[in-house]
Parts: C-alpha cells; structure tokens; sequence
C-alpha cells in the first residue's frame, strides 16, 4: 500500500493522526489480510429477563415466577428449566439447560449487572458503550476502528440494529438481508443474481480501470479545493469508500448460493417452520461471518427484537429467547465451521432487565439489573460472575476476586456495572489505549481481569 | 410570545485564554480510577476560562456568553444534582410540588441557557436582606437544602458576584460586541446557491430565466417561486417524516381494525375481509381487484395523513402552529370513503389519489371528532401506540421531541437504581429518580386520554382532564401548566399550548435545518475532551445563535414554514463557499459544501438530469413507475425506513459507494442510447454529438457536449479547456479505442439498446385486457419505441464510450454531493 493511499485511508477512517501510533498498522505495512481479533455483539433489543435464562430465581415474596419453581443448575449456571417455544407456531425452539449444556463452557456469564436506568435508549448506550451521558463507541466500533486505521475494510463494523454508536472512529455500514446484498457486492455486473459462470459486466475490466483512475484524480483534485472541514471530511470518506469498495466482491464469491434457513440450520425444527424473523437473524450472522472470513469486517452488530415484553410477558420472552439461543448456536457452529471463532468475541446484552413482578398485563416491566454473556479467546467460560439476591437486586462482588460475591450494600466491594466489563473487554480484545484515551471508563473498583 | 427568542444578543464569541483556576471546575481528564462508589465517574466541568467582566480589561462579551462560558459550568457541576427538573430542590414541572427553590434545566433542553439565565436572574432581583439569593444560598445561607457549596472566598462566589452584577446593570453588558465567526465566511454567489437550493429543495435544475440570476432580490423571487412546486412539499414531507417516522409501512398501526365499524361504517367492508366481501358479487374476481385496491389505496393515504397536513399547512402560508392545533384531518378520495366524508370527493381513481384537502370527521355516532393536526391523525397514533403500561408516553415523547425540541431519552442520563425503589409506591410520580422524566412526560401523555390505552382510532370526549383514566399519572397538561379539569378537547388543548410554547419555533427550526442542511443541529458539547473544548464550545454557541436567529426569522414571518426555509438557506451553513481558518474546526465541520445527497435528492437529480425516472425494472399495471433508489436499496444508499432504521447516514460507506457505481451504471445504461433515439434538440445529455462523432475528426463536438453535460450534472461552467472535460475525453477516447481495437467486437447489453421510451409506460400482452388475469400477470414497461427509432447496434462504438463517461460523471462526487 503507498503512503498515499494509506494516509488516505486513515483520513477516511476518521482517525488521522492517531492511527500512525497503533501497533496494528505495523501488520499491514507487511501486507496480508486482516487476522486480528473479530466481534459480534448481541442485543437483545427491549431489555431481556436473565431469570427465564441465566439467572433463574426460584419464587420468593418479592419475585413471582410462573413458569418454573426450582432452577436447574447447568455447571455453574443458574439456568431456567424450561421449553421456549414459538407460541406462533407451537414449535419448540430451544431447551435453555440443553441450551447451556451445550454451549455453557464456552460463555461467561455476569449476572447482577447493574445498568442504572430503565430507560431504554440509555441502557442500550449504557451496556454497549460502559457510560451512561455521553455515546461512546462500543467495543465493536473500537475494534472495528484499529482494524480499519491499518487494513482496507469495507464493510469493518456491520450492524443490522443494537447499539451503533461510532463517536466517528469508524464508519457504520447497515447491512441488509441478503437478498440485496449482492447488488453492492457486485456493483458493476448486469445482473448478479445470475450464476457466476453467466454474470456480465456493464464494462470491461480496461475500461472499469480507466474510470477508476479518473475517479482517484477527481477525487484528489476536489480534496484540494475542498472549502471547508466538512467538504474535507466528506471528501476523505468518499476516497476511503471507494478504496474499501473494491473488495467488496471477494464477499460475493464466500457467500453460500441460498441464504441460510432456521429449518435447514435446525432440521429438529421440522422442515415446515418458517420464520422469517428468525431467518433474519441467521443470515445476518452468516454475512458477517463470511465477511470476517473474508477479511473485509472487524465487527458486527446484531439487533434481537421482541423483549420488551409488558404484556404476556411470559408467552413472549420464551419465544425471544428462544430464537436468541437459536441464533447464538448458528453463529458459533457456524464461526467454527469457517475457522474465525479462534478469533471472534462474542457479547450478548440488552437495555436492561425485567422486574422480578408480574404487572397487570401478565407483562414484565423494567428494571435496572441484567445479565451479560461473553466468550471468545482468552474468556474462560463455564463460569458465572455476579448474582442477585432474592429481591433480584444486584450483589456486589471482591474488588479483589470477582468471583466472590458480597452483599447488597457491602461499600469495601462493587456491583459490576457496564463499565467494568466494557473495560474488561477493551483490555482482553485489545483495543489500543491511544484509540481508547478519548472514551475513558472511569470506575471505582476496577474488574480489569475478571475475564480471564 | 416569542420574546425570548428576539431578546438575546447574538454572535459573541471570543476566544479567551483558560485560567485554570485552584482546581476549580479543572477538566479533568478521565482519572481510570476516581469518581463515587458504584458509579461512572461523570464528566467534570471545564475549564473556566479568564474573567471578563467589561471592566477586567479582558475581551468584552456578552452576559449570555459568561454566563454559558464561567457560570454554567459551576452550576453544572454543583447544582443540577438537586436543582434540575424534577429533582429534590426543584419546584417540579406539575406545579403542585410544595418544594421552594428554582430550577436548572440541563443542557440537553433546548434554550438551557436562556431560561437558566432567566431563573438565575430572579435569583438575582430577589434578595435576602439585601443581598441577592444567588449570593446566599450557595454560601450555605437561608437555611439553603444544599448546605454550603463553597465560601466568599472560593473563585467560584466571585463568579457568582460578577454575574450578580451583570444582571443587576452595576456592569454594563456587552451585547454583541464581537461578531461571529460565520461573519468571515465567503459565501456562494446567488446564482450557485439557487442551483443548490434548486436541486436540494425542488429536484430541478435551474431553468435557463433562472441562470443569470444576478442579486439577491432575484434570488428571492425564484425561491418564492421554488416554494410553490410540488417536489417542495414533497420535501418538506420527507423532513418531517425524518422526524416523526410516520411513513413506516405496514408496521404502522394503521390498519382497518384500528377504526371501530360503528362509528366508521365503511371499515365494516374492510374488516369482512375480501373474500367474504365479494362473495356474493355478480363479478367476484373485479370485485377482489376493487377491494385490494381500495384497501390499499387507504392505507397508504392513511400513513401520508399527517405528512400531507404539514405540506398543507405550508402551502397554505398558514402559521406552522396550524400543524399542531388544525380543526381538520386530511383526505384523499379513497381515505374520504373510511372517514365517511366521501359526498366532498370526487370517485376515487388512479388520476385523483394525489387530491387532497382538509376534512372534518364526523363518527357516526359519537359526532364530530376533535382534531388537533398531525396529533389526532391516525397515522401518528398508529405509529406511536399506546399500551395499558405505556399509556401514551410513547405519544408524549415524540410529540416533545419534535415540536419542542425536548428529548426526554436525554433527561435520564444519571444513574437510577430501580431495585431500590421497590418500597415507592407509584415510583414515577413520587420518586425523585424517576420525576426527572416523568414530571416531563406524563402531563403530555396524559393529554392523548381522549384515546384508549391501545392502537385503536377511538377518541372518547366524554372523558375530561379531570377524569381522565391515568389518575396515578401526573394530569393533563403542558409543563408546569395544568389542563383545565372541563377540558374534553384535550389534544386540541395541548396542540394550541404546544405551538405557543417558545420551544416551538426553535423545534420547527431545528426539523428544518437537518432537512435542508444534512446534518443535526449541534448539542451542547460534552466536556469530555478538555484539549477541543474550548473549539466545540465556541462552534456551538456561534451556531446556537444561528439556529436562535432562524427561529427569529421564523416568528417574524408569522410562523410561516417558508420563511424559516429562507433564513436557513440564506444562511453560511448553506450558503459557505469555503471557510477561512479563523473559524473554529467544529464549526467548520458544519459549513459549506459535502452534503451527501439522500437517496429521494439522488433520484430526483438523476431524473432531472437526464429527464428519466431510475427505474429498476417491470411494475404493476395501474402502479405508478417505481423508483430504483426508494425500493430495497434505500437503506443501503443510507435512507430510513421509518422503523429499523430511523437516521440517515450522512458520509459515503463502501456499500453507499458501490450502490451509487451500482446506478451509476444502470443509468447510463438506460438513458444514454435512448438519448440518441431522440433528435439532438430534444437530447438532455447529448445535444452536441451524433453516433458518428469519434475522436480525431470528432473532438471539438465531443469536448464540447462534455462540457455541457458536466456543466449539466455538476453545475458550474465547463469550457474545452477544462482539466475535468480532458480527464472525461481520457475516459470516452480510451474506451473508444479498445473497443474499436476488440476482436471480436464486444456484445451490446441488450437493456441498454435504444429500443425503448424511458418516459413512457406500456403494459406487456401477457393476459387479456378487461379480463382478471390481465392485471393479474401483466406488468409494465417502459414503451417500445417504433422500429425505424430504435438503436440496437453501437457499429462506432460511441454508445459504449458514452456510457462509461455517463457512468464516470454520475458516481462522481460532485453529482453525489451537494
């Protein structure tokens, strides 16, 4: 890569100067693809109930439970005993101790985590970003960000929903089904849809070339008389977009010929279930994938709706977790199968949790304390960091040892808060402290190595 | 009514050297491990900056800028946690609260600093033995909740004093001494601004009258003019749609189950379903059509009710107020049928869905509905529902956050510990954690009681404000102003206390200039990054009183929507040619060029460009011509859908650019053969050259009618000489070559033969005309053109070099960016 188009690219990746400083920018002086560390996040949009997954409570004077009396205890995990079924279909989706049976090793699990709201846009920042005021970048921005100030990343941080602040460290790309996706992937082919063996090209590779040349002496010429920081900016994005774009169709060629199906990916489901919400999620887990496989993504951003459930709270929670527990087999079977799970981190959140009372509507309101889940190299999973107590109000754990949990009010130990585990993950994924500097965390207890 | 907005001095900002003053409001940096127990360590204040008061020998500013620059920050800092909204020192917005004391909005309201200033200022006048309680309470005087905050002593009390004697003229103000940095900023001549007002505001090109636009008078007529055709208001719909995400679909709730039969008789059709509609119908398949296509045609009259209210509101020249306090809905001739309106109509038909006007509804049997604009419509209700938990504080939140420029999603930003409330009854109203949002909140949505705790279109005026169902809630009203008990019209109550609120104008303007501008209207910049404070702060209070100018202009325009229009584009953030460096870095991130075209601006400059519509391919018969860039690829050219993703994208992604190389190519391959089929006077892109015209022979032609076209696409003046007519030459002359040198001579893409009208529309014999499977398998296509017009071949390969110069010129910046 020149030294021109390399400043070009951190221009566009909106990190300037601060880029040249990062030790990541030493691999790509070598050349190669991107092979540093990947991340999926997984929100559980609407605020998720732990106790009807991985913080069962069993009925006490303060907590109603309906759906179960006894949890059942999976390892180290809390899990609740019970079927999540598609109450659309009566399908059974999932089991959730089958569910942690199979994939429990391989989870960190923090119970007790206190968002401090229940406001939803405010949780959702709080839990992604670590702070509650202002909208940091999340751990996927971040290291979509150092990937990006040193490789040519087209697509480095891919959402389809959840949290997607970027602070501009990093260009955000909505990424849809994929369906349409090859009509950007292959932008110059008449019809892409069409078998590769048949696939024309509006123009000839000359002439595309001829046009690209063009384009990059337009684009420095207009960089030039660029009037002000914002044409400047615009400028510089567009330059990186073209730049990054010319990749895009190494994507095309990973990807499968038919979009992944819920009744392919799980025949147990019966060949007649369709969901088309459900399909949404694995092929948005597929893309991003194959895009890390590719090489042309660092992040990806993965929305669940459907949890904010006020009203039947349980028929509706147990068929959203049951497809969150489908889409989180898909997304590691999967990330197996295509060798990036040595590499990916996996986060799974949501706003907030769900008071531990019915309300008149059968529903579940919201409350402040949740529950998170992580993996990924270097995260030894099978365990469970945090509790609540039989108010499901949050436990504080040993500043010292976090696995060791204390009480309610115990001021010489700390509730964990999304800051300490966005910290703890920045630390663990690596996120360069320059990158980081701007988008402090401050706590009071520091859990910097709880995930280990 | 608006005297607030017309007060303050404007355009102060001076850059001042920082004194840091004994750790005082230091900005410190994020220390890892600082800050109270159990939780984040907030921002601190920032640095204050050196005094000057007029006599200081400083810089002279404004009170308004001391107090936004030396006092906020300390109030920021030590008193907001007891004095905000809501908070235990607050008076509370419900006006019943028995607490003493003033309140501090934070600065996430908008014109925080003018009411603070306007309640530190009674803070002022009122005295305590002589001694203004400003200066008392915060020393821990008059038994003051808070304790002692700090001494006389402390730079903070000398502030204080100094504001102190601001607000009581001891110290002359200096209103508007320094002038603004946008003052510098060169700006685009009349006739470079209306080409961009033309194409952003009205999807056209200037008209040849237009071109020699010389001053700003003549600039003003034209806009007056451009304000009056119809692609503005089809703007002005897509701004507000930006905001209230009305227009999303099926996932509105809009449906015909929302209308109650009885009130609504027509629904009672829609409800039957088709098939039981029509099954006893002499003609059961016409009948379906007619069903499917009514039914649809209402549903989307529905969703477009509150967005063609506003267009009407502006095309009238009626006070913007009129959106929220209208006595009227808005119809269709199909929607007419489901309001029982439809003696006011014409026969609903595919030439009429566009004629709108204003309806009164009268039910059936509960009589005449009570409007209250966009609020009562059912779109909007359908959008934001209402559940038994929810009880219309969705309503209330977009209601505030689009017409008052209140987020309340930005007022619980502090931490709250919810599992400590378990011994609060009713925690929303009696617990100070959550009274910050919900003193704000409920009184609104208490307002909307006159619908149901659900989706359903079921106004019942026979509740009152003091009968409403929410009693737990805090009552009816607007801020700290109650409803009174009798009111039945309870939105139209809230809708005429809306629009006289002073954050009104400011909202509307703040809508506005994110329509017309691209980007959102800066907030009050977080202190987190000390180094870049200073730059932010200043790029925030030069544009805060931009926007405060705006409203202005908007008020004095008697609230006339197009008048705001006018200030905006008048304004540098449209208008700046380039900024001198002078001016600060934040601010200049928000000046000038580099706006990225939305994908409706796009498709409404590609069809103004080459006089065709970008159209992906066949459509329904009867269906209007699609457009390639509002279908599945909106969201990817960075577009909203109105649900899943509600903001635009305001920079160009790999997938934003490879979508725009996408279309680039698809035009050319539409327009420029088809372009050749017509003759040369009637040509948009190629009036200068002829199939035959090669390099060599040809040259002078070819720079020539690349000249135009740039001058066309891109605006500006392309002569010969050009550097951007050579490089475009480069691309026609190489393409040129290779295909003429090419053995065998490369095909010509079938689609992009000039066989068809890219105009005109004709449905394809695939069934039997007046029989059901005619509209049923038929779809249309652009016309074939007679055979003698057609072009099927590219024997001097030109069509191929235009199209590779077409493709070139409309992925290109300057055509993606306005």
């Amino acid at each position: 890569m020149s030294h021109l188009s390399r400043r070009r690219l951190l221009q566009a990746g909106g990190l300037g100067v601060l880029s040249l400083a990062l030790p990541w920018t030493r691999g790509a002086r070598a050349g190669g693809a991107y092979a540093g560390p990947l991340v999926m996040t997984v929100h559980a949009g609407g605020g998720w109930d732990p106790t009807l997954f991985c913080d069962a409570k069993a009925p006490t004077a303060d907590i109603q439970q309906r759906l179960y009396t006894t949890p059942t205890q999976v390892g180290a995990i809390s899990a609740a005993p019970i079927d999540l079924l598609d109450y659309q279909t009566g399908v059974k989706l999932d089991n959730v101790p089958a569910f942690f049976a199979a994939l429990g090793s391989r989870f960190l699990i923090l119970n007790g985590v206190d968002t401090q709201t229940n406001n939803h846009d405010t949780g959702t920042k709080h839990v992604w970003s670590g702070k509650t005021s202002e909208e940091l970048p999340s751990l996927a921005a971040l290291a979509a960000a150092q990937g990006a100030a040193s490789y040519p990343l087209p697509l480095a941080y891919m959402s389809t929903g959840g949290y997607e602040a970027t602070a501009n460290v990093v260009q955000l790309t909505h990424v849809p089904g994929q369906s349409t996706a090859k009509q950007f992937l292959l932008p110059h082919t008449v019809n892409p849809d069409e078998v590769v063996a048949n696939q024309r090209s509006y123009f000839s590779a000359d002439t595309l070339a001829r046009i690209s040349a063009a384009q990059a002496a337009r684009l420095d010429a207009v960089a030039k008389k660029a009037g002000s920081k914002r044409e400047a900016d615009a400028v510089a994005a567009f330059n990186g977009s073209h730049q990054r774009m010319a990749a895009l169709g190494a994507l095309a060629q990973q990807l499968p010929a038919k979009p992944v199906t819920a009744a392919v990916a799980f025949p147990a489901l019966g060949s007649g279930y369709r969901s088309g919400e459900l399909d949404g999620y694995l092929q948005s887990a597929e893309l991003a994938l194959h895009a890390f496989k590719s090489g042309l993504a660092v992040s990806a951003s993965l929305g669940l709706g459907g949890f904010d459930t006020h009203m039947t709270h349980d028929r509706n929670h147990t068929r959203q977790l049951g497809m969150l527990c489908l889409t989180l087999r898909y997304l590691l079977t999967a990330a197996d199968a295509l060798g990036v799970a040595d590499r990916l981190y996996v986060v799974v959140g949501s706003d907030f949790g769900r008071t531990p009372t019915y309300n008149v509507d059968n529903g579940k309101d919201h409350w402040n304390v949740t529950s998170m889940m992580l993996a990924g190299p270097g995260i030894r999973g099978g365990r469970v960091l945090g509790a609540t107590d039989d108010k499901l109000r949050p436990l504080r754990v040993s500043k010292d040892d976090p696995s060791q949990v204390k009480g309610y009010d115990d001021a010489t130990a700390t509730r964990i808060l999304p800051a300490h585990v966005q910290r703890a993950l920045r630390k663990k994924v690596g996120i360069d402290a320059a990158l980081a500097a701007p988008f402090g965390l401050p706590v009071d207890m520091p859990l910097d190595d709880m995930l280990a | 009514m608006f005297d607030g907005l017309l007060r303050h001095p404007s355009r102060v900002v001076l850059v001042l050297p920082v004194l840091v003053a004994a750790g005082l409001g230091a900005c410190s940096s994020d220390a890892d491990t600082a800050g109270p127990a159990n939780s984040n360590k907030e921002d601190a204040a920032p640095a204050l900056d050196d005094a000057t008061s007029p006599d200081s020998g400083a810089a002279c500013v404004s009170t308004r800028d001391f107090f936004a620059r030396q006092v906020w920050p300390i109030l920021s800092a030590k008193c907001t946690s007891c004095h905000a909204p809501g908070e235990t020192a607050s008076t509370g917005d419900n006006g019943a609260h028995p607490a003493a004391g003033f309140t501090l909005a934070w600065d996430s309201y908008p014109d925080f600093l003018d009411r603070n200033l306007a309640g530190l200022s009674r803070m002022v006048t009122e005295e305590i033995r002589g001694v203004p309680k400003l200066l008392v309470k915060p020393i821990g005087g008059d038994t003051h909740g808070g304790g002692a905050l700090f001494g006389k002593d402390a730079p903070e009390y000398a502030v204080l004093k100094d504001l102190a004697a601001r607000i009581s003229n001891q110290v002359p103000d200096c209103p508007a001494s320094g002038g603004s940095p946008l003052d510098a900023v060169p700006l685009l001549d009349w006739k470079s601004t209306f080409r961009k007002a033309a194409i952003n505001l009205g999807g056209r090109l200037p008209k040849p009258e237009e071109a020699s636009m010389a001053d700003e008078a003549a600039f003003d007529k034209a806009l007056t003019a451009l304000m009056t055709e119809p692609t503005f208001f089809d703007r002005v719909k897509e701004m507000w749609n930006d905001a209230l995400l009305t227009d999303g679909g099926d996932r509105v709730q809009t449906s015909v189950f929302q209308f109650d039969a009885v009130e609504f008789p027509f629904a009672k059709g829609g409800q039957m379903g088709r098939d039981a509609f029509c099954a006893g119908s002499a003609d059961v398949p016409a009948c379906i059509r007619d069903f499917d296509k009514r039914w649809s045609a209402i549903g989307r009259a529905l969703l477009a009710e509150p967005l063609e209210l506003i267009a009407n509101v502006v095309r009238k020249n009626a006070p913007f107020t009129e959106v929220l306090s209208a006595p009227y809905g808005m119809a269709n001739p199909y929607l007419a049928q489901l309001y029982g309106v439809e003696s006011q109509f014409p026969a609903p038909s595919d030439t009429n869905v566009e004629q709108w006007q204003e309806v009164q509804i009268v039910r059936a049997k509960a009589g005449p509905f009570a409007h209250a604009g966009v609020l009562s419509t059912p779109s909007f209700l359908g959008r934001w529902v209402s559940t038994p938990t929810n009880r219309e504080r969705a309503r209330s939140r977009m209601t505030q956050k689009v017409f008052l420029a209140t987020d309340i999603l930005k007022l619980a930003q502090r931490s709250l510990d919810t599992s400590s409330l378990t011994g609060v009854a009713n925690a929303p109203r009696n617990s100070p954690a959550c009274t910050v949002c919900h003193s704000v909140l409920d009184p609104v949505a208490n307002s909307f009681s006159n619908f149901s705790d659900s989706s359903s279109f079921d106004q019942d005026l026979k509740i009152t404000a003091a009968t409403n169902p929410h009693q737990e809630m805090l009552p009816p009203g607007l801020g700290v102003t109650m409803m009174p008990g009798a009111e039945t019209k309870m939105l139209s109550w809230l809708g005429t206390a809306m629009g006289a609120d002073t954050r009104f104008p400011l909202s509307v303007t703040r809508v506005a200039y994110q329509g017309i501008v691209g980007r959102p209207v800066l907030a009050y910049p977080s202190y987190g990054d000390a180094a870049t404070f200073g730059d932010r702060f200043d790029a925030w209070n030069a544009q805060d009183h931009a926007v405060q100018g705006f409203a202005s202009a908007f008020v004095a325009g008697k609230l006339d929507f197009k008048a705001l229009v006018r200030a905006i584009v008048k304004s540098p953030f449209f208008r700046a040619a380039s900024v001198p460096p002078t001016v600060p870095a934040a601010l200049s991130a928000e000046l000038g060029a580099g706006h990225l075209l939305t994908p409706e601006q796009l498709d409404r400059k590609i069809r103004a460009v080459t006089s065709a519509v970008y159209t992906p391919g066949g459509w329904g018969v009867g269906q209007p011509r699609p457009h390639r860039l509002l279908g599945d690829v909106r969201t990817l050219y960075g577009g909203i859908d109105s649900f899943s993703v509600t903001a635009r994208a305001t920079a160009a992604s790999a997938v934003i650019t490879s979508i725009a190389a996408r279309t680039a190519d698809e035009v050319a391959c539409q327009v420029t053969a088809w372009d050749f089929t017509r003759p040369a006077a009637e040509r948009t892109l190629f009036p200068a050259v002829e199939l035959t015209t090669v390099p060599g022979a040809g040259d002078a032609d070819i720079r020539k009618n690349i000249g135009l076209l740039l001058d066309r696409a891109w605006g500006g003046a392309h002569g010969p000489a050009d550097p951007d007519v050579e490089l475009v030459y480069g691309i026609f002359q190489g393409t040129h070559d290779e295909l003429a040198k090419a053995s065998p001579a490369p095909p010509f893409e079938y689609n992009c033969q000039g066989r068809w009208d890219r105009t005109k529309d004709q449905v394809y014999s695939c069934g039997t005309q007046g029989q059901p499977d005619y509209v049923a398998q038929c779809y249309t296509f652009d016309a074939t053109l007679p055979a003698p017009a057609q072009i099927g071949e590219d024997k001097q390969f030109t069509i191929a070099s235009w199209m590779a110069v077409l493709s070139f010129v409309f992925s290109d910046y300057q055509f993606l960016y306005e």
